[in-house]
């Protein structure tokens, strides 16, 4: 295999890893203060579970990312096309922005889904305004999905 | 009014005005005795009446310190805080001797060394209000038992006062007014007895002149 | 990493909805006697035992409230130290009446305290057999201490201040090994405010700033050299000092007990500014902050029933009740 190639990979691996990370920890996080809150009263399982789901988007983006690069690249074909070392740096340079961004904003919008998780505890009637909260930190991870796919698609093979 | 069965002599009647002449005078000494028990019992009494009152209005205000730390601290705190006291009231109760009545004298000396802190708790863990409740109760403790001393002088001297006019009144509505008319009784009767006799005497006397004539 | 608390404080999220809210409280206040305060309590967590018990057993019910709470939080906790924390005190309660037990050749074990972190059975035999061996440090190190110090003066106050001391010195590492600065800072304003509490009942009791540097705890913002310097003056010139720091919030307690001699105003106002301070502090999800906080706001609460209980099986007038009634969490 190409070094090109290869790195066209890491840029795959970077995008679906970090961002998977990040959701993991996110949702983790909002997991346990949802379990404590539904220990204690069944009826709210509902309403934590939508808050525990938002910080688990960003596993879903790097995912996206990384079918489109590998499409893109033919990998479900039967052979690879050949790649050049730049160009194969672009693709490791696309997939940083949904990954590095994923991960972080992964783990912060689980600890902010846990404060809201907070809200819904004392508040069930909040849901609406408690979902706003850890959202706004979902933005940032859709302006990196929009720049890692804008940048995918910019590289063509 | 009921007399006594005695037999009408002369010498009952010496004995009977004996007793009543003791009588007449322990009448005046037992009125007199308890006019003075009266006396001074009102001035018990009236120091009776001030203590209680003050150490009624103290107690109120202790007990209302007690309730107000037994309200913000728990059941255990409270008890760990007074369960080792620091202040020892040995109490000596003697009996003396007023106007023949027994009647207590409470002495009574606070044990403890005075660089021991009266409170025997330490100030984290207790609430200020215990402060004032034990030192308000240590304040009253002296009064509560001189209280307790003229109460029970109060109450004995009562007792006394009440057997002195039980006395007086059997004395002089019973004894004395029983020895007069048993007395009156006897001379009556040794008066009729000399009448008679005086009677009798005339009318042997007159026998003896009709015989002798 | 430090330890983790997200799971518990979702429970605790959950838990402190439970609690006696204003309106709860108001009712009991306004009940007509204290049957009818007890009888508000049961649709509340106090239900189950509240039903069963007359109105002057109300310890009972809330020593179990207690006891459930306490056991509740250990088991939710990642660690037992958040209820360490605040159970200490009644092992430093329960060491103080086995000491004096000891000294006075009695044996009232029905003020022992079983909310501990260690069973009361284990510190009795403990103290019957000499040997200490077997017990945490702090509380061995303490005890120790207490009877060198009750040795020496015979005074029943040196072991209550010894051992005083030494729960606090205790509190201080549990809360270091906690990385908390909430946690240092709530027990650290806390010693103050009792250190405050302390200075002006010493001075009412007229004893000198020996006494004074005995009586202190340690470990507070404003150390044994603020209060010494303070002795041989005015109340108004600590009120004055204070304005300066936390503390302003107190100083009308202060105020009131120069007009009253009472420290009722102040107790209140105290048990207040703590209970805010970690009200403010609550919100973090992840940290110790909310276990403790509804730990204490328990507490809180066990207080609050408390006065009204005996405020109304001694007919305190409502108002004398509310008065004195803490603020809720």
């Amino acid at each position: 295999m190409e070094l090109g190639q290869f790195f066209a990979f890491a840029g795959i691996a970077v995008a679906t890893l970090f961002a998977g990370i990040g959701s993991a920890v996110g949702t983790s996080l909002a997991g346990q203060a949802a379990a404590g809150v539904v220990t204690e009263d069944p009826d709210k399982f509902g309403q934590t579970l939508v808050l525990q789901a938002l910080p688990g988007t960003q596993g879903i983006y790097g995912l996206i990312i990384g079918v489109i690069m590998m499409s893109q690249l033919g990998v479900f074909g039967a052979n690879i096309p050949d790649l050049s070392v730049q160009q194969g740096l672009m693709y490791l340079a696309a997939g940083c922005p949904i990954g590095i961004v994923g991960l972080i904003s992964g783990i912060y919008q689980g600890k902010a889904a846990v404060a809201s998780i907070g809200i819904i505890a004392k508040q069930p009637g909040q849901l609406g305004k408690a979902i706003i909260f850890p959202a706004i930190v979902e933005t940032y991870a859709i302006l990196s999905l929009i720049v890692s796919l804008l940048m995918t698609l910019g590289i063509g093979v | 009014m009921a007399q006594m069965n005695v037999n009408p002599t002369r010498m009952e009647l010496t004995r009977l005005k004996g007793q009543l002449a003791t009588a007449v005078r322990g009448h005046d000494l037992m009125k007199d005795k308890r006019d003075e028990l009266m006396r001074r019992f009102m001035d018990l009494i009236k120091k009776n009446k001030e203590l209680r009152e003050k150490v009624e209005v103290e107690l109120t205000e202790a007990l209302h310190s007690v309730l107000l730390a037994r309200a913000v601290m728990s059941k255990e705190m409270l008890e760990e805080a007074v369960m080792y006291p620091t202040r020892r009231m040995d109490i000596n109760i003697e009996m003396v001797n007023l106007m023949s009545v027994e009647v207590p004298s409470i002495q009574y000396k606070e044990d403890g060394s005075a660089d021991v802190s009266m409170y025997p708790y330490g100030f984290a863990n207790t609430s200020g209000e215990l402060d004032s409740a034990i030192a308000r109760l240590h304040e009253i403790l002296p009064d509560m038992l001189e209280l307790a001393q003229v109460e029970k002088t109060c109450q004995r001297l009562a007792d006394e006062i009440e057997r002195t006019r039980r006395r007086v009144n059997a004395l002089e509505y019973i004894m004395i007014p029983q020895l007069e008319e048993t007395i009156r009784y006897i001379t009556m009767k040794l008066d009729e007895n000399e009448r008679s006799t005086l009677t009798r005497l005339m009318k042997v006397k007159e026998m003896l002149q009709e015989r002798n004539l | 990493m430090p330890v983790d608390f997200t799971y518990a404080v979702g429970r605790t999220r959950v838990l402190e909805t439970r609690l006696l809210d204003k309106d709860r409280i108001e009712r009991m206040i306004a009940a007509a006697n204290a049957d009818e305060a007890l009888r508000v309590l049961a649709e509340t967590a106090y239900g189950p035992i509240a039903s069963q018990i007359n109105a002057d057993e109300y310890e009972i019910m809330l020593n179990a409230r207690l006891k459930e709470t306490y056991e509740l939080v250990r088991h939710i906790s990642p660690t037992p130290a958040v209820a360490d924390i605040l159970a200490l005190k009644y092992d430093f309660h329960n060491l103080k009446v086995l000491l004096k037990d000891r000294y006075l050749k009695q044996y009232d074990d029905d003020i022992l305290v079983k909310l501990g972190t260690v069973d009361i059975e284990k510190l009795k035999s403990y103290m019957q057999e000499d040997d200490f061996k077997g017990m945490p440090d702090v509380l061995r190190d303490a005890i120790i201490e207490a009877q060198a110090a009750f040795e020496v003066s015979r005074d029943p106050q040196d072991i209550d201040m010894a051992l005083d001391k030494a729960h606090y010195e205790a509190v201080y590492a549990i809360a270091d090994d906690m990385h908390s600065d909430f946690v240092k800072e709530l027990f650290r304003r806390q010693a103050d405010m009792i250190n405050i509490r302390t200075f002006v009942r010493v001075k009412a009791m007229g004893k000198d700033s020996r006494f004074l540097a005995k009586a202190l705890l340690p470990g507070g913002y404003l150390d044994e050299a603020f209060f010494i310097e303070l002795v041989d003056q005015t109340l108004g010139a600590l009120i004055e000092r204070l304005r300066f720091t936390h503390y302003d919030g107190l100083v009308d307690g202060i105020a009131e007990f120069e007009r009253t001699e009472r420290l009722t105003a102040y107790e209140k106002l105290m048990d207040d500014e703590l209970l805010s301070y970690i009200r403010d502090n609550r919100s973090d999800p992840f940290g110790p902050a909310a276990i403790i906080g509804y730990l204490w706001a328990l507490e809180n609460e066990t207080r609050i029933v408390r006065i009204i209980m005996v405020g109304k099986i001694n007919h305190m007038p409502s108002d004398a009740i509310r008065q004195r009634v803490r603020e809720v969490y």
